[in-house]
């Protein structure tokens, strides 16, 4: 059991982390901002009240409620539908005619059971009645004449109805040949206990694996959150600039304060979301039996939810910067589309991989790679297709990086927020100052 | 008692000289007035001072202290740009600018409440900015600098913008912000209104300090000053040619003169009668205006 690790290790490495950054950011704030005692709850600290606001704001705008509507009704439908799709058990009435073997029912039973096939079996007292049966009562007549009689088969050819016939056709002539020869029952139980031969390949080829449906559906969700809410990001910052009430604001508050306020209070909506969706998810799972409920799912699950916060928190950075550049939103779809590629590729990509058999190696690169990580990591968790230091090394990666875009993003914004008029230049805020 | 103390503020943006060595202070329990001309330094003063504009060189101290973070919880502001979140209720606007200002929840409603019936707003506290005037929105705007009843409150142009009555609303809360202990710093292009409501005025000109002092001080410094109103001139162009006499302003008839200190008041009075009956003769004080543009000139 390997897939434990490889979330544990780096969850609690995730953990640490960030336990250590937020204590080094606490020092840091409070040697330099310090704040009356009475100030230092989460609730009223600038942070918390930054969320907070924001969390009111969204939990009362109807796009949300129609956004978590979509996404919970869509989740369930990815899951139930197919279900409406899956071929039930065939069941097949069979009925016998006297004079046929002592053992057909038994044999009748055993086929049927090996092909998942359903049967009630009635014997006849006559073949005429059975005849006259079959199609109303009976869809299979089995006839002492060594014949099978059907109405119009049991289904198309490769069909299970098709195989069952084809079965039990073989076992009754079988059992018939063998009657025949007269065997003592030493000889006959040999004959019947016989093990087909064990096929051995000496080179096997690459087992296939099975699609996992969680990550598929995970990566589906996680993109449409992800890019649902690193917008929400942008269009807050730019409305924040555009309404120029970010200057009120930025005289109590420091930048990394701001945009860290919103990034949590967002963060927590789309975790609210998130776990609505999940709910939905496995409730309709269990309730139709869905193979997305699997014996690993849950680790799957976790590593989905890690990465859907750990690229949140990498694009809501990155948003944050360059909704501070523009006070349009056709000035922002533009801006923002050098930095929404990676997204939109790793998704994509991420779809075409978790549908296939294999991974490229340029996939597993990926995640490694923060923009695309997100969607790459869990699906190859899902896989087992990494192991936990290359889970812990991707998550420390994206750890990394993200804290080292947040200061730049941070830097950025300060020196764009309060530039009104013509859209900010890269070059004016890439250079120290504002 | 100085507390607010601005001390050799430069700033530069690429050849643009913003702040030369800006300095002055601004002491408790008066209003000060911030003029100058556009583009004159004042915006980027007022952001410096809340740490909105990083400074090439230059100190900013309150009561001795560099300025930080938790001292600018104590500052009240209002941005010439105003910004108000436009679709959120004022009193939830309001409190939330107090609670970011260390106030409880409770304090920042019923203080925020207080401060829109003060200002007029009664019975509206659940309207959205967008759906009110633009008056009624610089009112919320003061609300929200004044919530937290802050020690320094700096106004960058808080009566453009309003009508007669608003201005004496809000003329009349500077005051008596000013008269509670608090510093008081206003900028405004419109001189009549400072003049009446400050106690203290600083002029600056390309981020320098061109005039500092009481707004007594400044009226009664400079050259002797005349206002003559002579019937059938009201251009004043039997002033023009006076040697040592410079025709300053000329309103409605009204002529204010500036005179060099060797003119003689009666040979003024003797030209003046020599064009026409004059109906009126008088010494007086510089007006603001009139120290603005001496000053910048």
């Amino acid at each position: 059991m390997s897939l434990p690790r490889h979330v544990i290790a780096p969850a609690i490495a995730v953990l640490a982390a960030s336990g250590a950054l937020l204590r080094r950011s606490r020092r840091r704030q409070r040697s330099r901002n310090p704040r009356p005692a009475s100030t230092r709850e989460w609730t009223r600290h600038p942070v918390g009240l930054v969320a907070g606001r924001e969390i009111r704001q969204r939990l009362r705008s109807r796009s949300f409620s129609i956004s978590v509507l979509i996404t919970v009704v869509a989740v369930a439908a990815i899951i139930v539908i197919p279900s409406f799709h899956h071929t039930s058990a065939l069941r097949v009435r069979v009925g016998v005619a006297p004079g046929t073997p002592s053992a057909t029912s038994a044999l009748i039973t055993r086929d049927a059971h090996a092909l998942g096939v359903v049967t009630t079996i009635t014997s006849f007292p006559s073949v005429s009645a059975l005849e006259s049966a079959l199609h109303r009562s009976v869809d299979l007549a089995v006839l002492s004449s060594q014949e099978l009689l059907t109405y119009g088969g049991l289904g198309a050819s490769g069909s299970s109805g098709s195989n069952f016939l084809t079965s039990l056709s073989l076992s009754l002539g079988q059992a018939s040949a063998l009657s025949a020869a007269h065997l003592s029952p030493s000889q006959l139980q040999t004959l019947q206990s016989a093990h087909p031969f064990r096929i051995v390949a000496l080179h096997p080829p690459t087992p296939r694996r099975s699609v996992d449906p969680l990550a598929l559906v995970g990566v589906i969700v996680m993109f449409m959150m992800v890019n649902q809410y690193a917008q929400w990001i942008l269009l807050g910052v730019m409305e924040e600039k555009s309404s120029r009430v970010v200057e009120v604001l930025l005289s109590g508050l420091r930048p990394v304060e701001m945009i860290g306020g919103k990034v949590s209070g967002i963060g927590f909506v789309a975790l609210l979301q998130g776990g609505l969706t999940i709910a939905s998810a496995l409730i309709a799972s269990y309730a139709v039996g869905s193979p997305l409920v699997q014996t690993h799912a849950s680790w799957t699950l976790a590593a989905l939810i890690l990465w859907f916060l750990l690229g949140y928190v990498f694009y809501s950075w990155v948003f944050a910067a360059v909704g501070s550049m523009v006070e349009r939103i056709d000035q922002a779809q533009s801006l923002a589309l050098p930095f929404s590629l990676p997204l939109f590729a790793g998704y994509i990509y991420s779809i075409f991989e978790a549908s296939s058999t294999t991974v490229s190696t340029l996939y597993r690169a990926l995640a490694y790679f923060p923009p695309t990580a997100l969607f790459a990591m869990p699906t190859l968790v899902s896989r087992g297709d990494v192991g936990p230091l290359g889970f812990s090394v991707s998550v420390a990666i994206d750890l990394v990086t993200t804290v080292l875009v947040a200061r730049l993003a941070a830097g950025i914004y300060r020196r764009a927020i309060l530039h009104t008029g013509s859209r900010v230049r890269w070059g004016d805020v890439l250079r120290r100052g504002r | 008692m100085p507390v607010l103390d601005i001390s050799g503020l430069r700033r530069r943006f690429g050849d643009l000289v913003a702040l030369d060595g800006l300095s002055f202070t601004v002491a408790s329990g008066v209003v000060t007035g911030f003029l100058g001309p556009n583009g004159a330094g004042k915006t980027t003063t007022m952001r410096a001072i809340f740490g909105l504009v990083d400074l090439d060189e230059g100190d900013i101290r309150v009561d001795g202290h560099p300025v930080d973070a938790a001292r600018r919880q104590r500052f009240g502001y209002m941005p010439e740009e105003r910004g108000l979140y436009p679709t959120m209720k004022i009193l939830d606007q309001v409190e939330y600018f107090g609670r970011l200002h260390g106030l409880s929840r409770a304090d920042a409603r019923s203080k925020g409440a207080e401060w829109l019936t003060r200002l007029g707003l009664e019975g509206r506290e659940d309207a959205k900015v967008d759906e009110l005037s633009h008056g009624n929105q610089q009112r919320v705007q003061l609300a929200t600098a004044l919530v937290h009843d802050p020690d320094i409150l700096i106004l960058d142009e808080p009566l453009s913008g309003l009508d007669p009555t608003g201005i004496d609303d809000i003329g009349a809360i500077i005051v008596e912000r000013a008269r509670e202990g608090r510093a008081v710093v206003f900028s405004s292009h419109q001189l009549d209104l400072v003049e009446n409501l400050c106690d203290v005025v600083t002029i600056i000109d390309h981020g320098r300090v061109v005039a500092h002092g009481t707004v007594d001080e400044l009226a009664s410094a400079g050259q002797p000053r005349l206002t003559v109103r002579v019937e059938g001139d009201r251009e004043g162009r039997w002033a023009a040619s006076l040697p040592g006499v410079t025709v300053s302003e000329i309103n409605g008839g009204e002529v204010r003169l500036v005179l060099e200190d060797h003119v003689d008041t009666d040979l003024v009075l003797s030209a003046a009668r020599a064009a026409g009956r004059v109906t009126e003769f008088s010494l007086h004080r510089r007006r603001l205006s009139e120290v603005f543009r001496e000053s910048l000139s």
